[in-house]
């Protein structure tokens, strides 16, 4: 054995790959029967682990092998045809010889169960069909009901089905040494079910790879990361040497492309996780009586294959979760007049500097009232704070270990049985899951997973003399912090907002918020990255030499202050990592250390509102309620707006503004859109400024009963977090009460009476 | 007396200030020289940076804030001794590489608990000429390497109150 083990663990590996693939042909072959290549390569594959176990004295699974082998034969020659109890067998006996696979390779033999049934079965399954196919001949030469000839096994434990053992070998005796015949197999109708060319073929993908051990493929990329820092350190040396240089050139283009190549090795497609996802889909499908359909896109998104293993059970539940739960009956989705077939989507794609996987259904969706009731009979939360709670918020209890052991919860809203354990699972790799469901219309789980250790792509912008990296995919555009002299920055020195199309957004000073100058370099000069991160979207000042100029001069700029690469990412041990604003760090080209920014972390840290949506939801109407917005009105007043009832900020020019009878209006797209006056709400007269030189009006705009509003004010201020709850009891006409903003008694626009005027 | 005993273990020294300490070799990666660190904003104040190291990146910390080291501190920047400690590496900047010296442990002299240097210290090694000061190397680390307690606040003194 001690000489053996070593094949039998990559005989192991191999087979337990080629049943992978087996698993993905027998799904394929269902859906298209008859399909030559198919059966052949399944027969192939079944073949192989026939003749290894054979090698290595594995009568069990030499057996059961070979009675499927014989099945396969028989279909390929086109004596049997491919109905659902063909392949429920052929997939019973993939399973079977999965178990004795996992059997050797933990303690080293077949296992105490013997398969005799399912040996049994798959002959009867060939030899009855075949029987009343046509050729009755068909049944003779594998009559494995009895046991006519005596047990040849020479290894191992008595072989439990002999009558296989012996045909096992000749036949497979037959077909290595046939050989040299065409590849194509051409069986006269009654010759028997072996393939001429099948061990040739099936030989011929295993040698275009190698398994080599992750650590040394590790050490390796460590020692690549050397070399590129010794081949900096010859670039720099100072020589006339035509001979120094033409090397040191050529040492550099190679170290490069070695980089990159050691790189990928550390990357794995999800495609490694998601190849078993189609057979657990259609036996968890058949199972409960669905009717799924599985669609896989991006199963070429490359994850590090630390990671890839960590993903694989939670995706398995929630797929699982999404068939047994979400998808309706056949019956159930036809009477809502949805096709039979429950779609399932399972799709993979970079996102933010993160892998996204999302599982998607089109069932009936959660029932987020029940889920509300179970929160509140569970105790998670009272019945008053429930009320005040958006759908998505009480749809994020299901992640509660409360609701996962219940069984109820599978009665009440489908969904949610061990949906702590995938979170749990996730945020143990540093990911999040977030869920949305439709009632009726499904769910969607979205499950994203970290780069830790992969490479990707990253802006490198430069601050106060030193450099960061930040994910690209979160950065959704560069914009100059000044456009001809006037600077875009506005708000506060403690809260700085810039206006980006109508959004509000806030601004971080990286300089500042480092700590690497104490007061900010960049409000007059340097480049806004604004980056998006969950549903949180802000601005970062760097660096950047934004002369006053016309746009384009300014978009080269901007290109030298930041610049794209290709980056790897690495650990820096939990020490940095604890301060929740580095995710890492990464060796440039140049072999400079650099820090990645942790977007989500800066946005904690500086504690930034969530972004309200376009489509302007509830939740974020909430979550900014208690932020104001601070204007000064024309005749001075210093004003608040509640930020969530804000739906954009504009800029007009004063003589845009047009007067219909009473009111004012101003051209706003297609449309007009009625302009309040602050200073008229607030009951005190408005004043004249018609006259006024200056050009620019700025226009809250706020959702009025029947279309959007304006309201002009002088100047937009700050972005305000209360300092306490509105008191109402100051109210006035027009006023809502007043708030204590950054120390100062604030008066809050009562927004619907401004909305009414 | 004994001085082939197998209780003698080498130890690297180098000198900080006037001072003179020493970490066992055995946890010695590298010595690296005018490497450019890399600032690492709002880490504590003993972390000076951090550098490449086979393909790792590495902390690099100041053991004179700890060790309360003295003198002449110019030539500070540029000697960094590589080591490890666990599975992670860490560097230690150093004002000079010194020799390394055999020293039996019957010679270490364990410190007075009242010693200024805490756990840092494991013992110190009459040398003759001078004194050597035997690191405790995770001690060390893990008192340069902790975190400001606050994040954004200053760790430096109650600043802007109220």
């Amino acid at each position: 054995m001690g000489d053996n083990s070593e094949f039998i663990g990559e005989f192991l590996v191999e087979s337990t790959e080629n049943l992978d693939q087996l698993d993905r042909d027998l799904l394929a072959l269902e859906s298209e029967p008859g399909d030559p290549q198919r059966l052949a390569s399944i027969f192939r594959t079944v073949h192989t682990i026939k003749g290894n176990s054979g090698l290595f004295g594995f009568s069990k699974l030499g057996a059961l092998a070979h009675n499927g082998e014989h099945l396969l034969g028989r279909l390929r020659d086109g004596k049997l045809s491919l109905d659902d109890r063909i392949t429920g067998t052929l997939y019973s006996m993939v399973d079977a010889v999965r178990s004795i696979l996992r059997s050797i390779e933990s303690t080293g033999t077949e296992g105490e169960q013997n398969y005799r049934d399912l040996a049994r079965q798959l002959a009867a399954v060939a030899a009855e069909e075949a029987a009343a196919v046509e050729e009755p001949k068909a049944a003779e030469p594998f009559p494995s009901e009895e046991p006519p000839v005596a047990a040849a096994e020479p290894v191992g434990d008595p072989a439990p089905m002999p009558a296989a053992e012996p045909r096992a070998e000749t036949e497979a005796g037959e077909s290595t040494h046939r050989d040299p015949p065409p590849p194509v197999p051409a069986p006269p109708s009654l010759a028997p079910a072996a393939a001429p060319g099948a061990p040739a073929v099936g030989g011929s993908a295993a040698d275009s790879t190698v398994r080599v051990d992750v650590d040394l493929l590790a050490s390796i990329l460590d020692l690549v990361g050397e070399l590129v820092l010794a081949r900096n350190e010859l670039r720099s040396v100072e020589t006339e040497d035509p001979a120094v240089l033409a090397a040191a050139q050529r040492i550099n283009a190679v170290t490069n492309a070695l980089q990159e190549t050691a790189v990928k090795t550390r990357m794995q497609p999800v495609e490694h996780v998601f190849s078993r996802f189609p057979r657990t889909v259609r036996d968890l499908a058949t199972s409960c009586g669905k009717e799924v359909a599985l669609s896989i896109d991006g199963a070429d998104t490359e994850l590090d294959r630390t990671l890839t293993e960590s993903i694989r059970d939670p995706l398995t539940h929630l797929l699982r979760n999404a068939i047994d739960h979400g998808i309706e009956s056949p019956e159930a989705r036809a009477a809502v007049g949805k096709p039979r077939a429950g779609r399932l989507s399972l799709r993979a794609y970079h996102e933010s500097g993160r892998v996204t996987i999302e599982v998607c259904d089109d069932g009936a969706g959660i029932d987020v009232e029940r889920v509300r009731d179970k929160a509140i009979a569970r105790g998670l939360v009272s019945p008053a704070d429930a009320q005040g709670l958006s759908e998505e918020q009480i749809l994020h209890f299901i992640f509660e270990p409360g609701f996962s052991t219940a069984r109820e919860v599978t009665s009440v809203s489908g969904r949610g049985v061990g949906m702590d354990v995938v979170r749990t699972n996730i945020e143990a790799i540093g990911g999040t899951v977030d869920l949305h469901s439709l009632r009726g219309q499904g769910t969607t789980v979205r499950v994203h997973v970290p780069l830790t250790l992969a490479i990707m792509p990253a802006l490198v912008v430069h601050c106060a003399g030193e450099r960061f990296a930040m994910p690209q995919a979160a950065v959704s555009e560069l914009v100059p912090v000044r456009r001809g002299t006037t600077s875009l920055v506005e708000g506060l020195a403690d809260a700085p907002v810039m206006r980006v199309r109508g959004r509000l957004v806030p601004l971080v000073f990286l300089d500042k918020f480092l700590g690497l100058r104490p007061e900010t370099a960049c409000r007059g000069q340097g480049t806004v990255v604004l980056v998006r991160v969950d549903d949180r979207e802000y601005g970062i000042v760097v660096d950047g030499s934004t002369r006053t100029g016309e746009a384009h001069a300014g978009c080269r700029e901007l290109l030298e202050s930041a610049s794209l690469s290709t980056i790897v990412v690495k650990p820096i041990g939990a020490v940095l990592a604890g301060l929740g604003i580095y995710s890492g760090a990464t060796v440039l080209g140049d072999g400079g250390v650099v820090l990645i920014l942790d977007l989500r972390g800066m946005a904690r840290a500086v504690d930034l509102p969530p972004i309200e949506r376009e489509t302007g939801d509830a939740k974020a109407a909430t979550a900014a309620a208690d932020r104001y917005l601070v204007c000064r009105t024309w005749r001075g007043r210093r004003i608040a707006l509640p930020l969530g009832e804000i739906v954009r900020l504009e800029k007009h020019r004063s003589r845009d503004v047009q007067v219909a009878g009473p009111h004012r209006l101003i051209r706003r797209g297609d449309g007009f859109t009625p302009l309040a006056d602050v200073d008229r709400v607030l009951g005190s007269a408005s004043v004249a400024r018609e006259a006024d030189t200056t050009d620019a009006l700025n226009v809250v705009v706020i959702r009025g009963p029947a279309s959007d509003v304006g309201l002009a004010v002088e100047r937009i201020l700050d972005v305000v977090a209360a300092d306490a709850p509105l008191q109402a009891a100051l109210a006035a006409p027009g006023v809502a009460g007043t708030v204590s903003l950054g120390g100062l008694a604030t008066e809050v626009i009562d927004v619907a009476a401004a909305a009414a005027q | 007396m004994s001085t082939a005993t197998p209780s003698v273990r080498r130890w690297c020294s180098f000198r900080l200030g006037s001072d003179c300490f020493a970490v066992d070799s055995t946890g010695v990666v590298e010595v690296l020289r005018s490497r450019r660190l890399t600032h690492v904003p709002l880490a504590a104040a003993g972390v000076l940076g951090l550098v490449h190291l086979r393909g790792r990146i590495v902390p690099v910390v100041d053991p004179a804030i700890r060790l309360n080291a003295v003198g002449d501190r110019s030539a500070a920047a540029g000697t960094h001794l590589m080591i490890s400690v666990g599975d992670d590496w860490y560097g230690l900047s150093v004002d000079e590489m010194l020799d390394v010296v055999e020293i039996p442990d019957a010679r270490v002299e364990r410190p007075t608990a009242a010693s200024s240097r805490g756990d840092a210290v494991a013992g110190t090694y009459d040398a003759g000429t001078r004194l050597v000061h035997l690191l405790d190397p995770g001690h060390l680390i893990h008192s340069l390497v902790r975190p400001a307690p606050h994040f954004g606040i200053p760790c430096g003194g109650p600043h802007g109150s109220g």
